[in-house]
């Protein structure tokens, strides 16, 4: 008959992954568990209605893919995580420290952190150039400068990008700007939709909030779409807001 | 309707709907993958499973079976232990060597789901509770050399301590 300890590394992993934050007196009962622990991968740190205070040393030398569900003055070590989730709001210069400490991660989603403005966005995209995926749900009280938008351009491995931003449209620069990314597949709200077209890099587009939820205009949009980009191959209209990524 | 035959470890023979049977990617493998065919009668041996075990993940099986496919598990969601449904709480709620049989039988029968709502039900446990309160719970041995203990635990600080 089986003990807890008679169950295979990666079910423990498995249980492990369900305690988020509160894993120290699971690291202290025995050395399995807490050699087991050292190898943990994926964690999302979640701490309700706390702030957790983060210093230098702190690592997680082995995981993988984090969600920051908590608020936060600085981030971890984070030497070998590729995905990082940021839910809630950061820190001063967070970023800044972020691209040191988690210098090879692939996939970020930042949502809604109004740490987040331009000097953060330069910072990510100057540190961390191997990013695949960048997902930015910009704060509304958030003024992003126009160095912010050019200095994606310098992600050049970029495949996915979303960008949520108000008044977006009504950059002079959009256009000219969006024809530079070099990302395959974008998610943007935007109002006028054949700015976006211009990019012929551009093979998934998903367009949210299509004229204010004109959903009626969106046969047109596509018949539009159409004849100006037969090469697009997948094309999504979201009306409203229904989801964010 | 298609039935196979599954062979325990104790040798109890068990006929069971193919479709049941199918919510083991072990099963579905040996069917499908390797060419084990039902209908000869031949049983599938499941030398890892005991006979009282598999009975049990059977009526689990045969609940679920027309639960539609999980969607894909997203990495970056938070992971929940609080959505358990009651069917499935009253299902484990049996004692802990059972509840580790039932996840050992669940792992060598790729059976992901029921591994999954079994991990929860294990975390639920260990929520909450100390270092102390969890060897008790779980019967585990104490096996670090005297002041390791403390190193992990400072080790650990960060873990709870500024959590504040």
């Amino acid at each position: 008959m089986a003990t807890i300890n008679d169950l295979p590394n990666e079910i423990l992993l498995h249980i492990f992954t369900y305690l988020r934050w509160r894993l120290k007196p699971v690291s202290c009962v025995c050395r399995r568990w807490d050699c087991q622990l050292s190898n943990l991968q994926v964690l999302t740190l979640c701490s309700g209605i706390e702030t957790i205070s983060f210093e230098e040393h702190d690592k997680f030398a082995t995981l993988k893919t984090c969600t920051l569900n908590c608020t936060m003055n600085d981030v971890p070590q984070l030497p070998v995580a590729r995905n990082l989730t940021i839910l809630k709001p950061t820190g001063d210069r967070f970023y800044a420290r972020l691209i040191f400490r988690a210098p090879n991660l692939t996939h970020l989603v930042v949502e809604k952190d109004i740490f987040l403005n331009s000097e953060s966005i330069v910072s990510i995209c100057t540190g961390l150039r191997q990013l695949t995926d960048l997902r930015l749900k910009i704060h509304p009280k958030a003024q992003l400068a126009l160095k912010a938008f050019r200095s994606i351009h310098l992600l050049k491995k970029l495949q996915h990008f979303y960008i949520s931003l108000e008044d977006i449209t009504q950059q002079r620069w959009l256009g000219c700007w969006f024809k530079k990314l070099y990302a395959p597949s974008v998610s943007i709200e935007c109002e006028d939709f054949k700015l976006l077209l211009a990019n012929r890099r551009t093979r998934v587009l998903r367009l949210k909030r299509i004229n204010v939820a004109e959903w009626h205009r969106t046969g047109s949009v596509r018949r539009e779409t159409a004849q100006l980009r037969p090469d697009l191959q997948l094309l999504y209209l979201d009306p409203v807001q229904r989801m964010w990524f | 309707m298609s039935t196979i035959k599954l062979e325990t470890s104790d040798g109890v023979k068990f006929t069971v709907k193919t479709q049941v049977a199918k919510c083991s990617g072990t099963i579905r493998t040996m069917l499908e993958d390797i060419g084990i065919n039902p209908q000869d009668g031949e049983a599938i041996p499941l030398s890892n499973v005991h006979s009282t075990i598999l009975q049990k993940i059977l009526v689990w099986a045969e609940h679920h079976v027309d639960d539609p496919e999980p969607p894909r598990e997203d990495a970056d969601a938070a992971k929940r232990t609080d959505d358990i449904c009651s069917w499935d709480e009253d299902f484990l709620k049996v004692d802990q060597r059972t509840l580790f049989d039932v996840m050992l039988a669940a792992n060598y029968l790729d059976m992901k789901q029921l591994i999954a709502v079994c991990c929860k039900t294990v975390a639920n446990m260990i929520k909450g509770k100390t270092a102390d309160q969890i060897r008790r719970t779980f019967n585990i041995e104490n096996d670090f050399p005297p002041g390791e203990e403390d190193k992990i635990r400072l080790r650990n600080q960060f873990c709870e301590e500024r959590s504040r």
